[in-house]
């Protein structure tokens, strides 16, 4: 194996040479002058001599150099070629730079034999997913119809009834729960393309909101906007108002009776902030790092409805748009949801 | 394996040992690969000085450190220069930006130094996460501080090394465009599977990181654990 610190030893090897090869032809000379007597002539004759093989030296070690210097470069090509997948360097030579071209082509040939691998098991994924969705639409809403038809039949007991509201309550829990799941498998396989663009904020903003004003004013929560009427940023419409749909949904629901949610929006250098403040429940400290997790509730959540995957769908579809949702609290006062979108 | 890792890192200063300055006392810890790890201490806490061993900066009084495998402090200056070179990325308070340089040339200058080959998908990438486009052609001199920090991390991106080392990256920034530029720095963390290790006294800009250090007259106090399933988000 040739390490670095092998070439260095080659290199400490070549002018411990050099320097005995010179010493030698200074000796030689050397005792020729002192065998034959000091003569001019052969003087003369024997630094010609020295200085010959000097040059021969010199100028075999250069076109040495010169070789390995193109052998670099062939190599150089060579993986380049083979990286872009241009035509071979050299055909089936028997030299052992064309083993080493076969050798890189088939080290290469495999890596995308398992990236063709993964892109298939992809693809199954992406087909499972698109099979679960449609085979448990189908029963779930026989379920939820079943149940309101058995809800409608008179003299029902109130026990009866109720347990009726709960299965009603439970599948629409669960077809919100797989429609969820189903839209995070899709953003994550790449199913859904983004349509995004650079548009004004407002209008997401608004339409967000539009269907959480009942749930706020059930509440007797006031909600108050303050945005930039020019504040705009690269998204897309729908997924960019789901997400922030999930941000207020959960002000709205871990905000007390008579609380207040402020929204505003405003661009700087790079990013439109759009900020969600309410005066709620807020996130102690130590789960402020978690709540962006898939199905992580808070300790302080168990009471209120939720399956733990808002946030986390909101944080996918922000940061597939290169965004970014960050999150600050104060227990007991309130939390801040503050959502960055890209303004290119 | 850790990416990058310390051993009982000293750093003294001053032989008599009535007067020796402890700056860092026995630091050992762990970063893994793709992290984005804050260390906050006050000034004066030891906590550049660790920096600069991470980057092998400086020489530690005793101990190691092990970054991709490689042992920083065996090696001969000229090795470390090298190595500093290829596998650490620096993103400095002051952006460090060379100001006769347009954009696009400062960030491909430590590839250039390299002799190495520009990677133009990686690096169009690159520029285009921290929305650089429309300004390679500009000079460090006509950008916002916000905008030469962006230059500077993308800089560090370049050579793809194994840590980024940032000291007070937002240190010269207003609030708003702090929050901005530490929104990068974790995008491009997990975008690129990069780890970086920051440097800063402030507790809300530390807080963007995955994990936070917190260092006090040259010991941790808290934070040297990866916590369990980290980089399962």
């Amino acid at each position: 194996m040739i390490t670095s610190s092998n070439i260095r030893g080659n290199r400490r090897l070549f002018s411990i040479f050099s320097a005995l090869f010179l010493l030698l032809l200074i000796g030689y000379t050397a005792t020729v002058l002192y065998l034959t007597g000091f003569s001019l002539v052969l003087l003369q004759l024997s630094l010609v001599f020295l200085i010959a093989v000097l040059g021969t030296g010199a100028l075999y070690n250069r076109m040495l150099q010169r070789q390995i210097t193109g052998f670099m470069d062939t190599l150089d090509e060579m993986v380049d070629r083979a990286i872009h997948g241009h035509e071979r360097l050299t055909l089936f030579d028997e030299t052992r730079l064309s083993s080493l071209e076969h050798k890189l082509l088939r080290y290469i040939e495999m890596g995308k034999a398992n990236e063709q691998h993964l892109a298939a098991e992809k693809n199954m994924i992406k087909e499972l997913i698109s099979d679960i969705s449609h085979q448990t639409k189908t029963p779930l809403a026989s379920i939820l119809l079943y149940s309101q038809l058995v809800a409608e039949t008179p003299d029902l007991s109130p026990d009866t009834r109720q347990l009726l509201q709960q299965i009603e309550a439970q599948s629409e829990k669960l077809e919100w729960l797989i429609t969820s799941l189903i839209k995070l498998s899709r953003l994550e396989t790449g199913m859904i393309h983004l349509q995004s663009e650079v548009r004004p904020v407002t209008a997401t903003i608004t339409s967000a909101l539009s269907h959480l004003y009942t749930r706020a004013g059930n509440k007797n929560i006031r909600i108050t906007i303050d945005c930039d009427p020019l504040a705009s940023a690269r998204h897309d419409y729908k997924w960019t108002s789901e997400a922030l749909f999930n941000l207020v949904e959960n002000a709205v629901k871990y905000t007390e009776l008579g609380g207040s949610i402020r929204i505003t929006a405003e661009g700087n250098e790079m990013f439109t902030r759009i900020e969600v403040a309410d005066t709620g429940i807020g996130i102690p400290e130590g789960e402020l790092e978690h709540i962006f997790k898939r199905f992580y509730r808070g300790h302080n959540a168990g009471e209120y409805e939720g399956i733990g995957i808002g946030l986390f769908l909101a944080q996918k579809i922000i940061s597939i748009q290169g965004g970014y949702i960050t999150a600050a609290s104060q227990p007991g006062q309130g939390s801040r949801l503050t959502m960055y979108l890209p303004q290119l | 394996m850790p990416i990058l890792s310390t051993l009982n890192l000293k750093k003294y200063y001053g032989k008599d040992p009535q007067t020796t300055v402890k700056a860092l006392d026995d630091i050992s810890l762990t970063v893994e690969k793709g992290e984005f790890v804050a260390i906050v201490g006050t000034s004066g806490s030891g906590k550049s000085t660790l920096l600069h061993m991470l980057g092998g900066l400086d020489r530690p009084t005793e101990g190691k450190v092990t970054v991709d495998g490689n042992e920083l402090f065996a090696m001969s200056d000229e090795k470390l220069t090298i190595f500093r070179r290829r596998s650490v990325g620096f993103v400095f308070q002051s952006y460090n930006l060379v100001p006769i340089l347009n954009v696009l040339e400062n960030i491909t200058l430590p590839i250039e130094l390299d002799g190495g080959r520009i990677d133009r998908t990686y690096l169009d990438e690159v520029i285009q996460a921290l929305g650089l486009q429309s300004k390679i052609h500009s000079l460090p001199s006509n950008l916002s501080g916000g905008q030469q920090q962006r230059v500077a991390i993308a800089r560090a991106l370049a050579t793809k090394p194994s840590i980024i080392l940032a000291d007070e990256p937002t240190g010269n920034l207003d609030s708003k465009t702090s929050q901005e530029v530490l929104i990068l720095l974790k995008q491009m963390s997990e975008k690129f599977n990069q780890t970086i290790v920051m440097i800063t006294h402030n507790e809300s800009i530390a807080q963007t990181a995955d994990r936070i250090i917190r260092i006090e007259d040259g010991h941790i106090v808290s934070g040297n654990a990866a916590p369990a399933g980290a980089k399962t988000l």
